[in-house]
């Protein structure tokens, strides 16, 4: 989905258009698990929290202002979720288990065991993730994974640009040291 | 803190990674080869962390989202408001009129419509004073007045096709490709 593309999506959503908020939810759900996995130390709370996410973007759509500014209000709002989930104690804190993905189809063309080490790896990155301090891990996150500026990124965690600027590189440091 | 050979510390390109080298960097072997290792790291855990595997858990989790939200359909406007041809007085939501504004722009080779609201501004029912706010995206090189032109023509056609319409006030923002506001104008009937 392109720029241009995106806006009329997000102000076809803003107008209460379901076909339109589908392709909103198909298309950054990947993203915001990611952030989400950031506060998390499990997918399945992460996932909990993206659900609540949406629905309650959804609901709120109209009190959007400006389509343009509708990913970093997503990313407030995420962060906020989690936020809450955390204070509320809803979430309990588990370690990672390899068998928690154990119910889920694998594609065809993949075999077990090249999923098992594809997975291990993936989770083995993510535990070094967790292993940082939280605001740290979900600077890195936004910058680094998902590509934002340091604007957008110090506006989703109300902070100053170069608070997130310090929080990106020690996160690169912890992680460069994790893995060397 | 580890220092290079160049007197740089390693903290300090850590803190500029995202940015284009500068002038020393450019010319400095060790920076620019300590650059190239701290990105190379980096790019290795960031792979792992966009991992492929997890596209299937995503497209489960946003089919779960989307089947939730189908049963929560937003809330819809209505608006008591004559016919122009018989003068008779229908019920019509916000969304049916949007729907048959944007069929209008679905014509247009000079602007993409956004986002559009619509409300009456008359007190006394049924209604037959209106305002239409429209946030579109020029997509040519066409002029702002060209662009007003043609907003207000597709407005009227798709709120008054089938409504009696009294006053008609058209706001437009016209926003850039990443949604910042470039300009703003009010038009009317």
């Amino acid at each position: 989905m392109d720029a241009l593309e995106q806006l009329a999506i997000v102000g076809r959503s803003r107008e209460g258009d379901p076909e339109a908020f589908g392709m909103l939810v198909s298309d950054l759900t990947p993203s915001l698990r990611r952030y989400c996995r950031s506060f998390f130390e499990n997918w399945q709370d992460a996932d909990d929290a993206v659900q609540e996410v949406w629905i309650k973007v959804w609901k709120s759509m109209h009190t959007l202002q400006q389509n343009g500014a509708f990913k970093t209000w997503l990313f407030r709002m995420t962060r906020h979720v989690c936020l809450d989930r955390i204070r509320s104690s809803q979430n309990r804190v588990q370690v990672v288990d390899a068998e928690e993905f154990s119910g889920q189809p694998a594609p065809e063309h993949l075999s077990p065991e090249y999923l098992a080490v594809q997975r291990s790896e993936v989770e083995r990155a993510w535990s070094i993730v967790a292993k940082l301090p939280s605001t740290l891990g979900q600077a890195f996150v936004l910058v680094c994974l998902e590509g934002m500026t340091y604007e957008q990124a110090a506006t989703i965690a109300n902070t100053s640009e170069s608070t997130i600027r310090g929080r990106v590189a020690r996160a690169r440091k912890a992680i460069i040291e994790a893995v060397s | 803190m580890k220092t290079l050979p160049c007197g740089r510390t390693i903290e300090d390109i850590l803190h500029k990674l995202d940015d284009a080298p500068d002038l020393h960097e450019l010319e400095c072997h060790w920076c620019h080869q300590e650059r190239r290792r701290l990105k190379d790291q980096t790019t290795i855990v960031l792979s792992h962390l966009r991992g492929e595997d997890h596209t299937a858990d995503s497209t489960d989790l946003a089919s779960n989202v989307l089947s939730k939200i189908s049963n929560l359909r937003p809330m819809q406007r209505t608006w008591e408001a004559p016919l122009r041809e018989t003068g008779e007085v229908v019920r019509i939501s916000s969304n049916e009129i949007i729907s048959r504004i944007r069929q209008q722009f679905s014509y247009s080779h000079k602007a993409q419509l956004n986002y559009t609201e619509v409300k009456a501004t008359d007190a006394k029912i049924p209604h037959v004073q209106w305002l239409v706010r429209c946030t579109v995206s020029m997509l040519t090189e066409a002029t702002v007045q060209q662009i007003e032109g043609e907003i207000l023509e597709y407005v009227q056609a798709g709120l008054g096709a089938e409504l009696l319409v009294e006053r008609l006030r058209v706001e437009i923002t016209i926003e850039d490709v990443h949604g910042e506001i470039l300009s703003y104008l009010e038009i009317g009937t």
